[in-house]
């Protein structure tokens, strides 16, 4: 039936007795920086570490990388309502996002406009359903990189359409030696509009080193915050993740903003209900 | 052949790299010449390829430009 506001309480102390569990189990990523935004689908660990992408493509429930989900039977629908976490480093949030869509493969030492084709107006995987709000405003665009680029700091000038059918152009730093793991926002420059597109990336010049890097697009589902002691196990209640709705076909993953130089380790479980 | 500017010139990096579709950004200027060989990396011998790495100071703090990107203040 879905989640109803008149009889919200009861569904959700009938799903949690009834809950599916979610595990996060990560290794710990090096050379982030204080004030980042760090990608755990490569990490290690639980669920499986996830393929560096080729060309763009929509992610779908199942990928590996994801985490798995049993699909709710509709008019049911399946909900995270609780959750509890333990990271390594203290005061971590791990974020459980819906990536939605990435690519890979574009490299540190190119100079000329480097084709992402990323496109979230597609039907494909339930994606619009997933990505939320209509104007894409649900959506988060990063470049994520695989492979540490070079030692030489640069722009990287992003062409983006908007979710008014416009362009512009979107200049983002890459800082010297930016490692793998590493998310860096791309944000609209354009009050009021937001990005359903990608088209190419231009560097303003070689950073010394290929490396690995990409455009990945995200929606974030819940936080799951921790005190500022390390290893300290923290429980979230569905107020507290917020009960967001896990659509049909999500690719759920883990993602953590950094206060220090490593994701450190992070382990989870989270609670999702069906009703 | 040109050659490079000197290390001190006054520039500007050209819109749209300097973050606005049509303004070129403010003035900085060149802190050092990057020789850039056939493969992309930074190499110390002179090539026919190079980079202007602008100054510490904003508004490109340690950021590398290809010379089409600026221009002289």
């Amino acid at each position: 039936m879905g989640m109803t506001l008149a009889q919200s309480d009861a569904q959700i102390r009938y799903g949690l007795a009834n809950g599916r569990r979610l595990m996060i189990d990560k290794a710990s990523l090096a050379t982030q920086i204080a004030g980042g935004m760090a990608s755990l689908w490569r990490a290690t660990g639980v669920p499986g570490q996830g393929a560096v992408p080729g060309a763009w493509a929509i992610c779908a429930k199942g990928l590996l990388g994801s985490m798995g989900v049993t699909e709710a039977v509709a008019p049911d629908a399946n909900y995270l309502a609780w959750g509890w976490a333990v990271c390594q480093n203290a005061g971590y949030a791990p974020i459980i996002s819906d990536r939605l869509g990435h690519m890979g493969g574009l490299s540190g030492t190119v100079t000329t406009a480097q084709g992402v084709n990323a496109d979230l107006t597609v039907a494909t995987s339930n994606l619009q359903e997933r990505k939320g709000d209509a104007d894409y405003s649900d959506v988060n665009w990063y470049l994520e990189w695989y492979t540490a680029t070079g030692t030489t700091g640069v722009n990287a000038t992003i062409a983006v359409v908007y979710d008014d059918g416009s362009t512009g152009n979107i200049v983002v730093a890459v800082a010297a030696s930016t490692a793998a793991g590493r998310m860096l926002s791309i944000i609209s420059a354009v009050s009021g509009r937001f990005i359903r597109a990608i088209t190419n990336v231009t560097l303003s010049a070689t950073t010394g080193t290929a490396g690995n890097f990409g455009v990945t697009a995200v929606r974030e589902r819940t936080a799951l915050e921790t005190d500022n002691v390390a290893f300290k196990r923290k429980v979230s209640t569905w107020a507290m993740l917020g009960i967001p709705e896990i659509f049909a076909n999500s690719c759920l993953f883990p993602m953590v903003e950094t206060i220090t130089t490593t994701t450190g380790t992070i382990r989870s479980q989270t609670k999702y209900i069906t009703v | 052949m040109a050659a490079p500017l000197a290390i001190g010139t006054p520039v500007r990096v050209l819109a749209p790299w300097s973050g606005d579709e049509e303004n070129p950004s403010g003035v900085t200027t060149i802190a050092a010449v990057q020789y850039v060989n056939l493969g992309g990396e930074i190499v110390d011998e002179p090539q026919p390829e190079w980079q202007y790495l602008l100054d510490g100071d904003e508004p490109f703090a340690d950021t590398a430009f290809r010379p089409e990107y600026i221009e002289a203040a």
